[in-house]
C-alpha cells in the first residue's frame, strides 16, 4: 500500500514549449516512494529531461490539512547564480496545482510566440499571450479574468521579465513572491507569460487528517510565537526589521493567512499617497498585501517612509524589491525612487543578464528566523513535504514525525519514511 | 472566423447531439416543466437537439433561450448526449452574432449570466419581495458576493 | 413523397391536469399557542469578518463533507477578499426567516425545517441554479467541475466550518430561547396598570404618600397655565420623577409603565391586519400641536383642559373594579383605543401629549437604541421594522447597508427589536458612543 495514494493525483504534466504539445502522464510510484516529492522529486525531474527544464512540484502534504501546506516548488536553473535553486510559492499556488489534477509540470523548450499555460481537471493548454504583453500585473490579472472569471491562481511574470530587465521576479496572482533568484528571466527566456490553475478537483487525504490538524495547531497556540501574528511579527529576525515596520504609516492593517494557516505571516495595509510625477493632487487610496519579508526590509532600509508606494511599483511591475533597493540611494525622495524604477523598465535592453549574489538554494527569499544549520534542516523538510517553510521555522516543535503521522500512523512504515526523509533532505544540499 | 454552419457542426460534435433516440428522458427530467406554463416541445431539450439535427434555424430561436442549463437532462439521457452544452453553444452563437436580446447582462460588470425567460420566472416567483431586494436580480452571482462583502464587511 | 423537414406543431398551450401544487404541497404554517411565546428556533452561524484572515480552512473540510474530498471549490461556503481594502468574506446560507430559494425553486426541492435549517432535497434538486439566482448573497454556490449546487445545510446542527476555523470567525448559534425582554415588559405593563388602576385610585395624575409625590408632568404643565402659579414643592418636583426616568432610558414610560398603552397593546393583539392612516394625518408634529393646545386651553379656560379628556388620566381616575364600567367619562378609553385598528400605537405616535412632553424631555436622553446594519442580515430579516409599534426603523436604509438613525424622541423604548435581533445587530448605547455593533472603531 502506497501512503501517498491518497495525497497525489500520480499524474505529472509535460510541456514542450517548442512544439506547443502538452501532455499529462502518470508518475512513477517507485520513484515517488523513493523521493517522496517536492524539491527532490524536482531535482529528479530536473536530471531526466534536457535542456533547463522548469519544474513546477508540490509535496506530498500540500494541500493537505496540516496547518500552512500551501507549498509550491519551482526547480530550475537560476539566471541569478547560475546554479539550481527552489524557489517556495506560497498563498494557494500548490493547492491548486494539485486540485487542478497534475502534481509536477515540466516546461522544457522554448515557445515561438508569448504564451501562458492553463491548468485545469487535469488537462494543459497552451494559449497565446501576446496581448499580455509590457503590461503591469494587475491589468494581466484582469485581462485573464474576461478569459475565465472561475481561475484563482497564477504565477506571472511581470513587465520587467518582459524586457529582461534585471532583477525580474515572478509573482503570485499581484501579490508578488519570494523569488530573489531570476526565476522570472527564466520564463520569460522561454516566452512563458505564466501559468493559470483552475484547481476545481480534490484529493481524498487521510480521514484523519482534520482532527490531527487541529491536534498540532492546538500544541502550537501556547507558543509565543503563535500569538504575534502578522508580517511585523516575522520582521523582528531581519536586521533592523523592526525600524522597517516603524516606517509604516498605514490607516488599516488586517493580517491575512495562506492556504489553511493558523497563523498568518502577511499583512494586508491601506494607505493613501500622491503620485508626484502627475501634476493633478490627489490623494490615491490603496491596499497592498505584504508578504515578502526580506525585500520589504531591504527596501525599507534604502526609501523609508515611502516604501509603501515604491513597493507597489516594484509589484506591478515584477520587481524584486531587495534588488531595487540595491541600486537605489538612501535618502531619495518619492519622484526620485519612482524614477529610477520607471528608467530601469523602459530600458530597451535584450536579456539583460541578472546582476549576481550570495547563492541560497532556496532563492533568497525565505527570511532567517532559525540559524545555521537548523535553518538548513526545517527549510529541507518543508520544500520536500511541501509545508510552508516559514511556518516550519516559526515552530521548530513540529518534528517530522508530526508531519509523516498525516501520511501514515504505522509505526513501521513511519520509521522507513523517516529514514528516507533525512537521507532526502541531506541530498538536496550536496548536488 | 467560423461561419455559422461550423459553429453549429462544432456544437454538435462537442455535445454528442447525433446520438440522440428521442426517447424523451430528458423531458421527463426537465425542470422546464414546472416553470413554465407554455412550456412546449419546442422549447424542450428533445425538440432544440431535433430542430438542430434537422437542420433548421435555431440561432434566432427565442426557445433556446428557456432552458436553465441545469443538466438534469445530460443525466438522464441513456445516449450520454449533452443538451446543456448543445444549448450553451447555440447560445454563444447567437451572442457572437449580436443577437442579444434574450440574454441579461449584468448591471456591475456587463457579463451575461442568464436568459431572460429564467429571469422572468424567478421574478414571477418573488413578486412579493420589495423592489430593493427585487434589485439584485439584476446583478450577476458573483457581483452580488461582493457587493455583499462592501456593505458587511 | 414529399418529405417535410419541420417536426409536428404542437398546441402552444397545454392544460396540465396535475401541478406542482398536487404533487408536492408545501406545508401550512401552523401558528401554536406555544410560538406566542417562544418563537421557533433560527439557527445560523454568524460571521465575524474582522477575525478573518482568509485561510479558506473552512472551505476545505465543508468540501470533504459535500463530496468526500478535500475540494475546496465544491464547498457551501466560499471565502472572497477585497484586493483594496483587503477584507475577507464568507459567503454562505443565511437560513433566512422567509427563504427567496425556496420561493424561486421550480421543483420545490428546498424546505424550511422545524429546526430553522433550510435544506435542498438532493432527490429533487436539478442543480438549476434557480436558487443562486434568487438569493441575494448568491450564497449556493455551483462546483465549476460538475456543476451540481451546493448549499449550506448547518451540517445538520454541528457544523463543520465552526469546529475548525483557526480563527474562530464562525460561530454557531440557535437564537434566543425565551425572549426575556418581551416577558419581562408584558408583566411590568401588568402589575402598572394593577397598581395605577386597580388599586391606587387616580395615582398617574397624582399621587401622594407622606411626603413623596408623584405628578404628570402634563398635567403639571396645564396646571401652571391654569392657575398660574408654579408650585415648586407639590407641582414640578414631582414631575422631575417621571421627567427623570426619561432622561435616563427614553420613554420608557410609554413602553413599559403607561395604563392606556398596556391596553392599546392588548387591543393590538386581537385587531386584525392594520389598514393605515392617510399621508396627510401621519405627522408626528400632531402630537406636539395637542400638548400646546392643551397648556394654552388650560391657561384660556382656567382648568386643565386636556386632563379631563385623557385616556390614561381616565383609566386611573375610575373608582376601583366596581365602578371601572360605570363611569361615562370611560367611553374616552375604547374610542381612542379604536384608533389601533389603523395602526399600532396611533395615539401614542400622533396624538399623546404626555408622549409629547416625554419626547421633549427625550431630548436630553443620555442612551440611545442603534442598529448595525454590517451585522443584520438585511435581505433575509428585518423583523425589527417589522416589530417596532411605532415604526420609526427604516427598512430601506437597513437594506442598503446602512446603520438607521433611530429617533429616541419617537421610541417607546419597548425593546421589542432588540428582543427579536436574532444576529445581536440591535442594542442599547450610551448616546455619546459612536460605534455601532458590527464595526470596530480602531
Amino acid at each position: 500500500m502506497n501512503p501517498f495514494q491518497p495525497f497525489y493525483n500520480m499524474k505529472i504534466g509535460v510541456v514542450d514549449l517548442s512544439t506547443s504539445s502538452t501532455e499529462v502522464i502518470s508518475l512513477d510510484q517507485d520513484r515517488v516512494l523513493k523521493h517522496l516529492g517536492g524539491a527532490a522529486m524536482n531535482c529528479d525531474i530536473f536530471n531526466y529531461n534536457q535542456g533547463d527544464p522548469l519544474i513546477f512540484g508540490t509535496g506530498p502534504l500540500t494541500g493537505s490539512f496540516v496547518p500552512a501546506s500551501s507549498l509550491m516548488i519551482a526547480t530550475f536553473l537560476s539566471a541569478r547564480f547560475d546554479r539550481l535553486c527552489h524557489v517556495p510559492f506560497m498563498l494557494r499556488s500548490g493547492p491548486d496545482m494539485k486540485f487542478s489534477g497534475i502534481d509536477f509540470l515540466v516546461v522544457k523548450g522554448t515557445a515561438a510566440e508569448q504564451s501562458i499555460l492553463h491548468v485545469n481537471n487535469g488537462k494543459i493548454k497552451m494559449l497565446p499571450a501576446g496581448n499580455l504583453q509590457d503590461i503591469p500585473i494587475p491589468e494581466t490579472i484582469r485581462e485573464l479574468k474576461k478569459v475565465s472569471s472561475s481561475y484563482q491562481s497564477f504565477i506571472l511574470t511581470g513587465p520587467a521579465a518582459d524586457r529582461g530587465v534585471p532583477y525580474a521576479s515572478a509573482s503570485i496572482g499581484s501579490k508578488g513572491s519570494l523569488d530573489k533568484a531570476g526565476f522570472a528571466a527564466r520564463m520569460s527566456a522561454k516566452k512563458l507569460k505564466g501559468i493559470m490553475f483552475g484547481g476545481t478537483d480534490g484529493l481524498t487525504f487521510n480521514r484523519d487528517n482534520p482532527d490531527q490538524g487541529k491536534e498540532l495547531e492546538k500544541r502550537i497556540s501556547e507558543d509565543k510565537n503563535f500569538k504575534h501574528k502578522g508580517f511585523l511579527s516575522i520582521l523582528k529576525n531581519l536586521e533592523d526589521g523592526m525600524g522597517a515596520g516603524r516606517a509604516l504609516t498605514v490607516s488599516r492593517k488586517k493580517d491575512m493567512a495562506c492556504y489553511n494557516c493558523p497563523s498568518p505571516c502577511m499583512t494586508h495595509v491601506t494607505f493613501s499617497w500622491q503620485d508626484p510625477r502627475k501634476e493633478e493632487i490627489q490623494k490615491i487610496q490603496d491596499g497592498l498585501l505584504l508578504l515578502d519579508h526580506m525585500g520589504f526590509a531591504a527596501l525599507a532600509r534604502k526609501v523609508g517612509k515611502n516604501i509603501l508606494p515604491v513597493l507597489k511599483s516594484c509589484l506591478d511591475y515584477g520587481l524584486d524589491p531587495a534588488g531595487v533597493a540595491s541600486i537605489l540611494s538612501e535618502g531619495e525622495t518619492l519622484l526620485e525612487c519612482l524614477s529610477t524604477i520607471d528608467k530601469i523598465i523602459s530600458a530597451n535592453s535584450t536579456r539583460a543578464t541578472c546582476i549576481p549574489g550570495t547563492y541560497d538554494l532556496f532563492g533568497g527569499g525565505i527570511p532567517p528566523i532559525l540559524t545555521g544549520d537548523l535553518w538548513n534542516k526545517r527549510v529541507g523538510l518543508a520544500m520536500i513535504l511541501g509545508v510552508c517553510p516559514i511556518f516550519l521555522l516559526r515552530f521548530p516543535q513540529i518534528t517530522d514525525t508530526d508531519l509523516l503521522a498525516f501520511l501514515s500512523t504505522n509505526e513501521d512504515v513511519l520509521k522507513t519514511m523517516r529514514e528516507g526523509l533525512s537521507s532526502v533532505i541531506e541530498s538536496l544540499f550536496t548536488v | 472566423m467560423k461561419n455559422r454552419e461550423d459553429k453549429i457542426a462544432e456544437a454538435k460534435r462537442f455535445s454528442g447531439a447525433d446520438g440522440c433516440v428521442e426517447c424523451g428522458r430528458c423531458v421527463a427530467a426537465c425542470p422546464m416543466a414546472e416553470m413554465y406554463t407554455n412550456f412546449s416541445i419546442e422549447m424542450s431539450p428533445r425538440g432544440i437537439i431535433k430542430k438542430t439535427l434537422l437542420g433548421n434555424p435555431v440561432i434566432e430561436d427565442k426557445n433556446i433561450w428557456y432552458c436553465t442549463e441545469c443538466n438534469a437532462g445530460t443525466d438522464a439521457c441513456p445516449q450520454g448526449v449533452s443538451c446543456r452544452d448543445l444549448i450553451r453553444k447555440l447560445r454563444e452563437t447567437a451572442i457572437e452574432e449580436n443577437l442579444l436580446e434574450n440574454a441579461k447582462t449584468c448591471k456591475c460588470c456587463g457579463s451575461s449570466f442568464v436568459a431572460i425567460p429564467v429571469e422572468n420566472f424567478v421574478y414571477g416567483r418573488l413578486k412579493e419581495e420589495p423592489l430593493n431586494v427585487l434589485g439584485v436580480l439584476d446583478i450577476c452571482p458573483p457581483c452580488r458576493r461582493e457587493i455583499y462583502l462592501l456593505r458587511n464587511a | 413523397m414529399n418529405k417535410q423537414l419541420t417536426i409536428q406543431q404542437p398546441e402552444a398551450e397545454r392544460e396540465f391536469s396535475l401541478n406542482l401544487e398536487d404533487l408536492r404541497p408545501r406545508p401550512a404554517e401552523k401558528k401554536t399557542f406555544a410560538s406566542y411565546f417562544m418563537p421557533p428556533r433560527h439557527s445560523f452561524i454568524l460571521f465575524d469578518p474582522e477575525k478573518c484572515t482568509g485561510c479558506g480552512t473552512c472551505e476545505m473540510i465543508c468540501s470533504t463533507r459535500n463530496v468526500g474530498k478535500v475540494a475546496p471549490s465544491s464547498a457551501s461556503v466560499k471565502v472572497i477578499t477585497d484586493e483594496k481594502q483587503g477584507k475577507n468574506f464568507a459567503i454562505l446560507c443565511q437560513h433566512c426567516r422567509k427563504p427567496l430559494c425556496m420561493e424561486a425553486c421550480p421543483t420545490r426541492a428546498i424546505e424550511k425545517g422545524n429546526d430553522g435549517i433550510v435544506r435542498i432535497s438532493r432527490l429533487f434538486c436539478t442543480d438549476c441554479g434557480l436558487c443562486t439566482m434568487a438569493c441575494p448573497e448568491a450564497a449556493p454556490l455551483k462546483a465549476p467541475n460538475n456543476q451540481e449546487i451546493h448549499k449550506c445545510d448547518l451540517c445538520e446542527g454541528e457544523p463543520l466550518c465552526v469546529k475548525y476555523c483557526p480563527e474562530k470567525a464562525l460561530t454557531f448559534t440557535r437564537g434566543k430561547a425565551f425572549r426575556w425582554i418581551k416577558g419581562l415588559r408584558w408583566t411590568t405593563q401588568f402589575i402598572s396598570f394593577l397598581l395605577l388602576v386597580i388599586v391606587f385610585i387616580g395615582t398617574f395624575c397624582y399621587f401622594k404618600a407622606g411626603s413623596v409625590s408623584l405628578a404628570c408632568p402634563t398635567g403639571t404643565l396645564q396646571n401652571i397655565a391654569s392657575s398660574g402659579t408654579i408650585l415648586l414643592i407639590g407641582g414640578v418636583s414631582s414631575a422631575l420623577v417621571l421627567l427623570i426616568l426619561t432622561i435616563l432610558s427614553g420613554r420608557i414610560f410609554c413602553g413599559w409603565v403607561c395604563p392606556f398603552g398596556f391596553v392599546l397593546d392588548l387591543v393590538d393583539k386581537i385587531t386584525p391586519k392594520k389598514f393605515g392612516w392617510p399621508s396627510f394625518l401621519k405627522s408626528r408634529m400632531t402630537k406636539y400641536g395637542v400638548l400646546a393646545g392643551a397648556v394654552g386651553g388650560s391657561y384660556a379656560l382656567g382648568f386643565q383642559a386636556f386632563c379631563t379628556i385623557c385616556p390614561i388620566g381616565t383609566l386611573c381616575r375610575s373608582y376601583g373594579v366596581q365602578s371601572f364600567f360605570k363611569s361615562a367619562e370611560l367611553a374616552i378609553v375604547p374610542a381612542l383605543a379604536s384608533l389601533e385598528i389603523a395602526q399600532r400605537r396611533s395615539w401614542c405616535r400622533y396624538f399623546c401629549p404626555v408622549g409629547a412632553t416625554l419626547g421633549l424631555t427625550a431630548t436630553l436622553r443620555l442612551i440611545k437604541i442603534v442598529i448595525g446594519a454590517k451585522r443584520c442580515k438585511k435581505f433575509s430579516c428585518i423583523q425589527c421594522a417589522e416589530v417596532c409599534p411605532v415604526a420609526i426603523i427604516d427598512a430601506d436604509q437597513l437594506r442598503e447597508g446602512i446603520s438607521p438613525k433611530i429617533p429616541m424622541t419617537e421610541c417607546i423604548m419597548c425593546m421589542r427589536c432588540i428582543d427579536r435581533c436574532p444576529y445581536d445587530a440591535a442594542k442599547i448605547r450610551f448616546r455619546w458612543q459612536k460605534a455601532v455593533p458590527g464595526e470596530n472603531r480602531k
